[in-house]
């Protein structure tokens, strides 16, 4: 057990699964860096760091740096998984799926289900999300609502060094394509995390914090913000129930639709975008099963619909904030 | 700060009851505290006077900071000032903070474990299938008074190794006789609950010199009726909800079970070595339940009345003058439910055989 960050705890799983099973390969973009600039191996590990060290143990074999062409190695990646490895491939900024859409969502989404079952694409995509750092509107997207919507694809966002350890080792095992988001604001966040590998089964979320008053459920790093807001709202007496549900598909109804139940209230924050969106989804699912135990209209609280600006302050004003999440969880108190 | 509960990490002081120079007695209270989940009075363990009050009223403070100080009027204020100046006051710590276990390798298999208390007698706390060292928090702190006070981890649970080589009780028996030995705990008044319990026995009787006194929490010696139910229960247990009614079969009060202590024990699961270890040890304990012979030990037996895991069943034979103590309104887990009589009866066990120590 050690404090790590969520950077380093990535970093440590892809070791740990490269070591258990000698399918696992790395493939992407600067996965080993290096090589040509100074001559050093492994120089970089990538721009988030999150492979440095893997060539120097693994081989080129097994970390494969690419060229710039999304296409060409995802495409690849599913052909590895296809044939028999277990590829950990790496969309460098996820805004960069539209040079690979027809990778993912046709080839890789439907591979098992065109073939009846017959066989499996056991892919793993780790990406990057979210703003934040002023990278523009190209470079800052949630697109995770994308990604639920093509049937056959696994997508999971967690939140937590802890949580990223565990899903990642999840997702690497797991015979299915899957989707792993790693918002970038995240990469920092430290705690303590065992240093034995370890699961977190998909479709299992995390009650953060227990409340009688209203359900507030957060993704990725909107989890920090709601745990903010939750703080200041329990100074004033309104206690959340914080549901973060980890994984987007599969999705934790049971834990979200038992949280509902016994208060009343719901109120999702969501990076993502408010057309189509992810809160809309579960703002849906509970509004459907659940009416009768509403005592105040859903909110969701998203971005507003436009493209992520590249202005600090406009981004500032992008992105949904702890006062935001107080205010909307006031509003469904007072309904 | 006493710690009230397995999570309880800090507490508040409300008010002082009793002033500075007032006289008090064992029993009474002294200090008003409130923690998260409880609220309750520190009582004095000793005759004396009031000499100092440390804490502030509306002070928080972590868990074994010091309050306050009762002394005999004897005792100069120079050296009560030597005292708390030289007391090393743990930081205030929130539910996340790193434990301060330690670890040390017996025969290369590293062992986490806790110690608090210092000289002789030793006290060794052994805890039972599929738990850790932090089962003994509600006794631990209140039992390092009067012993030097150890906790660990057996092979495949807590800060311990993972991965066993073999579920037999043998191997664990060998482990923490190894353990007793490397940090010269003999002779050790050794506490086990439950399967700890059934080791704890195996122990005495592998190597009597190097246990002092026996107490078993919830548990009868080796091969007596546990719910085999509840073992498999528990290893298939994967999701919260499922994990959280095995856990309630533990205790009389089933509220005592958190989500905090749900979810810790998930994750302990989850560890990639750890359902393995765990289905090994019930294999090897299932073919083992062909009844022992209880140990002609110093022995105490503690279980509580609503224990569902392992009743205490009258109908096992045990050696004369094993003294036993049934508690109401307690389950499997005395030291959780009942920790302030648990640490009594340990205490007075082992003053009353002064001469094993």
């Amino acid at each position: 057990m050690s404090i790590k960050s969520y950077r380093g705890a990535i970093r440590e799983t892809l070791g740990q699964e490269l070591r258990r099973d000698e399918k696992v390969i790395l493939i992407g973009e600067d996965m080993a860096g290096g090589a040509g600039g100074g001559g050093e191996d492994d120089a970089w590990g990538g721009p988030m760091g999150t492979t440095r060290g893997l060539v120097g143990e693994f081989g080129r074999r097994r970390v494969l740096d690419t060229p710039v062409s999304e296409a060409a190695f995802m495409g690849a990646a599913i052909g590895a998984a296809a044939a028999g490895l277990r590829p950990v491939a790496e969309l460098m900024f996820c805004d960069f799926i539209g040079v690979c859409c027809d990778q993912i969502i046709n080839q890789a989404a439907k591979y098992r289900y065109t073939f009846g079952g017959q066989d499996s694409l056991p892919l793993t995509i780790r990406t990057t999300m979210g703003a934040g750092q002023q990278l523009g509107s190209q470079h800052s997207q949630i697109l995770y609502p994308l990604f639920a919507y093509f049937a056959g694809l696994k997508v999971v966002a967690p939140a937590t060094a802890y949580d990223a350890k565990g899903l990642l080792a999840t997702a690497i095992r797991d015979d299915n394509p899957v989707v792993f988001c790693e918002h970038r604001l995240l990469y920092r966040q430290r705690e303590e995390v065992p240093d034995e590998p370890y699961t977190i089964p998909f479709g299992e979320g995390r009650i953060v914090e227990e409340g009688g008053d209203v359900t507030l459920v957060a993704i990725s790093r909107m989890v920090s913000v709601a745990q903010e807001a939750a703080k200041t709202l329990r100074a004033q007496g309104i206690d959340c129930d914080l549901f973060d549900p980890r994984t987007i598909v599969p999705f934790d109804t049971e834990t979200l639709f038992d949280s509902v139940e016994a208060t009343g209230r719901l109120v999702i924050v969501d990076e993502a975008g408010p057309r189509c969106g992810t809160a809309s989804d579960i703002a849906a699912l509970v509004a459907e099963e659940l009416f009768s135990d509403l005592k105040a209209p859903i909110i969701r609280l998203t971005p507003p619909y436009v493209p992520v600006p590249a202005a600090p302050e406009l981004e500032a004003l992008y992105i949904p904030t702890a006062a935001q999440v107080v205010a909307a969880v006031k509003k469904v108190m007072e309904y | 700060m006493p710690k009230w509960g397995i999570d309880m990490t800090e507490g508040t002081v409300v008010r002082w009851l009793v002033s500075k120079g007032e006289q008090v007695a064992p029993g009474m209270e002294i200090v008003e505290i409130e923690s998260e989940k409880a609220a309750s009075a520190v009582e004095a363990a000793n005759h004396g006077l009031l000499r100092r009050q440390i804490a502030a009223e509306g002070q928080r403070l972590a868990v074994g900071a010091l309050l306050g100080v009762i002394a005999d009027n004897a005792i100069s204020d120079a050296d009560i000032d030597k005292f708390t100046s030289g007391f090393e006051m743990p930081e205030v710590i929130g539910e996340s903070a790193p434990s301060p276990d330690k670890t040390l390798e017996v025969s290369g298999q590293t062992i986490g474990y806790l110690e608090s208390g210092e000289g002789k007698p030793a006290v060794l706390l052994v805890h039972g299938f599929g738990g850790n060292l932090k089962s003994w928090a509600p006794v631990q702190l209140a039992l390092s008074r009067a012993f030097r006070t150890v906790s660990m981890d057996l092979p495949g649970h807590g800060g311990s190794v993972k991965a066993i080589a073999s579920g037999e009780a043998d191997y664990f028996v060998g482990v923490i006789a190894e353990f007793i030995r490397t940090l010269e705990l003999a002779p050790v008044h050794l506490v086990g609950h439950s399967w700890g319990g059934d080791l704890a026995v195996l122990v005495a009787e592998d190597q009597p010199d190097l246990v002092a006194s026996l107490t078993l929490i919830g548990a009868q010696g080796p091969g007596e009726a546990v719910d085999k139910g509840y073992v498999q229960a528990f290893i298939e247990a994967a999701r919260r909800k499922a994990l959280k009614a095995v856990l309630q079969q533990l205790f009389h009060d089933p509220a005592l079970v958190t989500r905090k202590m749900v979810e810790d024990t998930l994750k302990y699961k989850r560890l990639d070595a750890v359902e393995e270890t765990l289905r090994k040890i019930a294999a090897a304990a299932r073919q083992s339940s062909a009844g022992a012979k209880p140990v002609p030990r110093l022995l105490q037996i503690i279980a509580g009345k609503s224990d569902s895991i392992c009743p205490f069943d009258t109908d096992v034979p045990l050696p004369e003058g094993v003294e036993i103590h049934l508690l109401e309104k307690v389950g499997h887990m005395p030291q959780v439910e009942a920790p302030a009589e648990v640490v009594r009866i340990i205490t007075d066990f082992a003053r009353a055989h002064p001469e094993v120590s």
